[in-house]
């Protein structure tokens, strides 16, 4: 009889030990699977309030200086969220070629804030003839294709 | 044995309210987050389609070095001159070298449609040859100066 309640005992408080270790790594991981959702949350509506428009006049001389090789884009926020003007948030790809080397300035207003302006600039030799640049900002990206 | 099983069942059942309890509230919000920055884009674009404008006239003064621009609001969106932008031979002007006038008003900021917004560019010294005026919602007007 003793024995049985030793037993029973044993296998109760298993039992109980096994379910508490089942609903605390269900929790564990729900939490963790909820703070990666979250993140990607925050990251996906910044994307999707993030629009940009290059305004550069590609017709003008105003895009390219073959005196000082420095390729000019204007860059207009027309979305919603402040951006960062920081070169490594910025990718930009001229004739396809990956540019890490472009520098970011806001032109008008002290932050690229919605309806604000930045300049990049790229210092690379182009020849004569068409040529493309890509921006790309928070997974919006804008095209220009331009003379030289 | 019996007591084991409802005794486990008990503790799982608990764990699983807690876990709803961390889960629900931050897919709510995350729906909420998604669902908002949504309306915003779709907000943005018809605000892009009902925006309008047109370069009514240009005059040059050499004298002060000013370029003054007429735009008229022809959409159906009220601009914020602010946000506007002007590209002259591709440079961006110094918003601060510029005055504007919103129908003959140098206090207003926002032209509703069917207003005039004019806008005087100072410190241009050669008269340029073209002119880019670009909205806050990306809608622009291009054209050669005579």
């Amino acid at each position: 009889m003793a024995n049985a309640s030793s037993s029973t005992l044993i296998l109760f408080i298993a039992a109980i030990t096994i379910a508490a270790g089942v609903a605390g790594t269900l929790y564990t991981e729900v939490s963790s699977l909820t703070d990666s959702v979250s993140e990607r949350v925050d990251s996906l509506s910044e994307t999707i309030e993030t629009e940009i428009s290059i305004i550069s006049d590609p017709g003008s001389d105003a895009i390219y200086d073959d005196s000082t090789d420095e390729t000019t884009i204007l860059v207009k926020n027309t979305g919603e969220t402040t951006l960062e003007s920081n070169p490594e948030q910025v990718d930009v790809l001229l004739d396809g070629e990956f540019i890490g080397s472009e520098s970011v300035t806001v032109v008008t207003g002290s932050e690229w804030g919605p309806g604000d302006v930045a300049r990049i600039s790229i210092d690379q030799n182009l020849n004569n003839g068409e040529h493309r640049v890509v921006v790309i900002v928070n997974g919006e990206r804008e095209v220009l294709n331009f003379f030289v | 044995m019996g007591f084991s099983v409802s005794g486990s069942t008990v503790v799982i059942f608990i764990g699983v309210l807690l876990t709803l309890s961390v889960a629900y509230p931050t897919l709510d919000n995350s729906y909420d987050q998604i669902r908002e920055a949504q309306d915003g884009k779709f907000d943005r674009e018809v605000q892009t389609a009902n925006t309008k404008i047109k370069i009514a006239d240009t005059t040059y003064q050499d004298g002060p070095g000013r370029f003054t621009v007429v735009v008229e609001n022809t959409g159906a969106t009220t601009l914020n001159t602010t946000k506007m932008d002007i590209l002259l031979d591709g440079v961006i002007q110094d918003k601060s070298q510029i005055d504007v006038r919103v129908d003959g008003d140098q206090t207003r900021v926002y032209a509703p449609p069917g207003t005039t917004i004019e806008l005087e560019i100072n410190g241009v010294n050669t008269k340029p040859g073209r002119l880019k005026v670009v909205t806050e919602y990306e809608i622009a007007e291009f054209t050669e100066v005579t």
